[in-house]
């Protein structure tokens, strides 16, 4: 069945992890350098490398799945692990002592979204209404301004009370993201 | 002859993974080079060019929505991408974070601008190729370039600093948009002209 209620919970469960994640992605770096002894710009931008490269393959690896169960059922289930694989990165973060450790959380970083990415996609052209392109427009407008509203908040919120709050914050949105898709996405 | 290169050009997204040379060690060029930064100031920085990108866009796309010739999205391509080559040369004229920000909503007009002539060329190319997922290979490409793009960052950070990594970025934005307009004009206006 094909609704537009479902085309909307699909913007509303991008919005949610990208400006989940947008909270303390632009102040990554000061975190690692701050809180991770032995880090130097080198090793950080190298994390960062280590992530897109894990992104890269993962996804490529994901999206050549094979068809073994059925396709609704395989994009909600990559969904749900994908955002549920994500929210484990911010605690990691939280909790980081060692250069090697961000590099691991890079990694599953990587394979988290590497995974929800294609499912998202390949579950939106499933189930998404074909008026979709009614919304797009405006979901662009308000996925951008949403991220540039928790960027701003995440320094704010660091600035004043560290970065474990702005850690542990992001990784709920993840959660909520997870719960979102076992609420809205339908089995079939 | 020229399809690798056309392949380069649109999967570097031409801008928006160049600067995977600086965007990993922005906060730290920020904190360490400039006076009065703190955690604030680079999450605001961040914030005002995601601002002035999701305002702008929408007037770009509407404007150069139904430009058949191509000449306006041309003309858009070539403010924006001066305004995105000009930059990283401004991050290293600027003496405060207010002079950050202003730099900021800059490159993010820029690359509102630009992004018009961009998506027009992915949409020429997938209907040359005859392949509906172009698109999804270019991502793919962009993002291992940013990747390599930021371990090289890293690398010139580390070892020659920051401002020769500025002045290298800003030498790659331009080579890359002098690519970026000769494609522009070779595959959207020179092949499509009627007359």
């Amino acid at each position: 069945m094909k609704n537009t209620s479902l085309t909307k919970a699909f913007y509303v469960l991008d919005l949610v992890i990208a400006s989940g994640l947008g909270l303390f992605f632009p102040i990554l770096a000061l975190l690692i350098k701050d809180y991770v002894p032995g880090a130097t710009i080198f090793s950080i931008a190298l994390a960062q490398s280590v992530f897109l490269i894990s992104k890269a393959g993962f996804s490529l690896l994901f999206a050549y799945f094979n068809n073994a169960i059925s396709p609704a059922k395989r994009n909600r289930l990559g969904l749900m692990l994908g955002y549920l694989i994500t929210a484990v990165v911010p605690l990691v973060y939280a909790s980081a002592h060692s250069i090697t450790t961000i590099y691991i959380a890079q990694v599953i970083l990587g394979l988290g979204l590497g995974l929800a990415e294609p499912s998202w996609k390949a579950a939106f052209a499933l189930h998404s209404s074909s008026d979709y392109k009614k919304y797009s427009g405006a979901y662009e407008v308000i996925l951008v301004l949403a991220c540039a509203l928790t960027a701003a908040l995440g320094g704010l919120i660091a600035y004043y009370s560290g970065f474990k709050p702005v850690l542990y914050m992001s990784s709920a949105a993840c959660v909520i993201a997870a719960v979102g898709v076992m609420v809205s996405v339908p089995k079939k | 002859m020229l399809k690798w290169l056309r392949t380069i050009i649109l999967g570097d997204m031409f801008f928006l993974t160049a600067f995977g040379l600086i965007s990993p060690i922005f906060a730290l060029f920020l904190k360490d080079q400039l006076p009065g930064a703190n955690v604030l100031g680079v999450a605001l920085a961040e914030a005002f060019f995601l601002l002035a990108l999701g305002v702008i866009r929408p007037f770009a796309k509407l404007y150069t929505k139904n430009d058949t010739r191509g000449w306006r999205t041309q003309n858009f391509l070539w403010f924006g991408s001066c305004m995105v080559i000009a930059a990283p040369f401004l991050y290293l004229l600027s003496r405060d974070m207010l002079d950050i920000y202003v730099v900021q909503v800059l490159y993010g007009v820029g690359i509102a601008f630009s992004e018009p002539a961009w998506s027009r060329l992915v949409d020429i190319s997938s209907q040359k190729d005859h392949n509906p997922s172009v698109f999804e290979q270019y991502n793919t490409l962009g993002t291992l370039i940013a990747a390599a793009l930021a371990g090289v960052g890293g690398f010139v950070a580390q070892y020659q600093g920051m401002r020769p990594l500025l002045v290298f970025l800003g030498t790659t934005l331009a080579c890359a948009s002098m690519l970026m307009w000769f494609f522009f004009w070779h595959l959207a206006i020179r092949k499509l002209r009627t007359v």
